[in-house]
């Protein structure tokens, strides 16, 4: 007499390795897409931009993703594919940096080699975090095996929480987190040009003078400590703000008027620097909002005053252009 | 254009005057202008042909500088 077998619904095989490279390296892919969209330089703004950079995202995170089963098989080589694919990224450094400093000439107001390396950097380091978001969430997957569709969910929460961390992380300063950026007039005194007692420069044609006085806008940047202030004194640091004043609001100037090229001369005093430019729109709040976002360059940042006499390197606070790599 | 540092290869371009008695030698070239609207409008000229802009050293003398 047969036994009443136990009703049982068929189990569902558990996710397979197939599947858990797929779902990370969509979670990855992901990943690249949102910090794509985050960003606001401006650039990439076209479809070409957005191609090249989303196949080598997509790249980054099927390497990521086949690391982890590969480890989990004991097949120990295949995971030397990560190194393969740093050397990758760097070169996509390389590739930015290039094509940047190629554009540079195309530029009426450049954006300077420090603005241009910390671009690039981006870039490269966005790679390294759709890697990260693809291996988290294989790493998962393979320890939990969870059913289909958790797992999609699962490595959609991995991409989301590594995209998080490390925007919140890789935000860096702006420029309205170390300093006070406010409007100011500006008057001339003789060929002077001057902004609350800062000489900005002298413009020889009566005429000149007359365009700077009714078109021109003046602001200035107020240090709020030491370092912000030897922030300021960076060059590269100015031409990446007036790079992105702009590309905001516009410029007056052409190619053969460099006399109306926008301006950040640094007050000595006090270490602030006052901002002079001709711009085609003329909407200071914007202009506001635009000085207060400029991102801080790694390049610009220097340790003085009190942290650099509580024994950090020194040697941060020599050189002109420094910052490492 | 824009950038902050001045090269020193491309200092003064020209020299435009109203007055020649207070330019003395020097390798740039000085235009003597006969009024100031001459000047004006010269250094006007010469800056859009040399893609450089126009200082004022003393009144009545400007210096034609590419930065």
């Amino acid at each position: 007499m047969a036994l009443p077998q136990p009703l049982s619904l068929p189990q569902p095989p558990p996710l397979s390795d197939p599947w858990v490279v797929a779902w990370s390296t969509l979670a990855g892919s992901l990943a690249r897409w949102y910090l794509l969209r985050v960003d606001y330089r401006q650039y990439p703004s076209y479809p070409q931009g957005y191609a090249i950079h989303l196949s080598l995202g997509l790249v980054a995170a099927f390497l990521g993703a086949l690391a982890v089963p590969a480890l989990v098989a004991r097949e120990y080589a295949a995971a030397s594919f990560l190194a393969l694919a740093a050397t990758q990224f760097r070169e996509v450094r390389k590739i930015e940096r290039e094509a940047l400093l190629q554009l540079e000439e195309t530029e009426l107001v450049r954006r300077g080699s420090a603005y241009i390396e910390g671009i690039a950097r981006v870039f490269e380091a966005r790679n390294y975090v759709t890697m990260l978001a693809a291996i988290l969430s294989a790493a998962l997957l393979s320890l939990l095996r969870p059913s289909w569709w958790a797992a999609g969910l699962l490595g959609l929460g991995c991409a989301a929480a590594v995209v998080a961390t490390a925007g919140k992380a890789g935000r860096g300063l702006r420029l309205g987190d170390i300093a006070r950026v406010r409007p100011a007039a500006l008057r001339f005194d003789g060929p002077l040009l001057t902004v609350e007692g800062a000489v900005v420069v002298n413009v020889g044609r009566a005429e000149s003078r007359d365009t700077f006085l009714r078109m021109a806008r003046a602001f200035v940047i107020e240090p709020l400590d030491e370092a912000a202030a030897a922030t300021l004194a960076n060059p590269g640091q100015r031409q990446a703000l007036l790079h992105d004043l702009v590309a905001r609001v516009g410029v007056r100037m052409d190619v053969d008027e460099p006399e109306f090229a926008p301006l950040a001369r640094r007050r000595a005093q006090d270490g602030s620097v006052v901002v002079v430019l001709i711009p085609v729109l003329q909407d200071v709040e914007l202009m506001l909002d635009t000085l207060r976002r400029v991102p801080v360059l790694e390049a610009g940042v220097r340790v003085v005053g009190q942290a650099a006499r509580d024994g950090l390197s020194p040697r941060r606070l020599q050189g002109g252009g420094g910052g490492a790599g | 254009m824009g950038d902050l540092r001045v090269r020193p290869s491309e200092w003064v371009l020209a020299v435009v005057t109203t007055e020649p008695s207070r330019v003395a030698g020097g390798g740039a070239p000085v235009f003597v202008a006969g009024s100031p609207q001459e000047l004006e409008r010269m250094a006007r000229d010469l800056c859009r042909m040399a893609q450089a802009s126009a200082h004022e050293v003393a009144p009545g003398t400007l210096v034609i500088m590419r930065h």
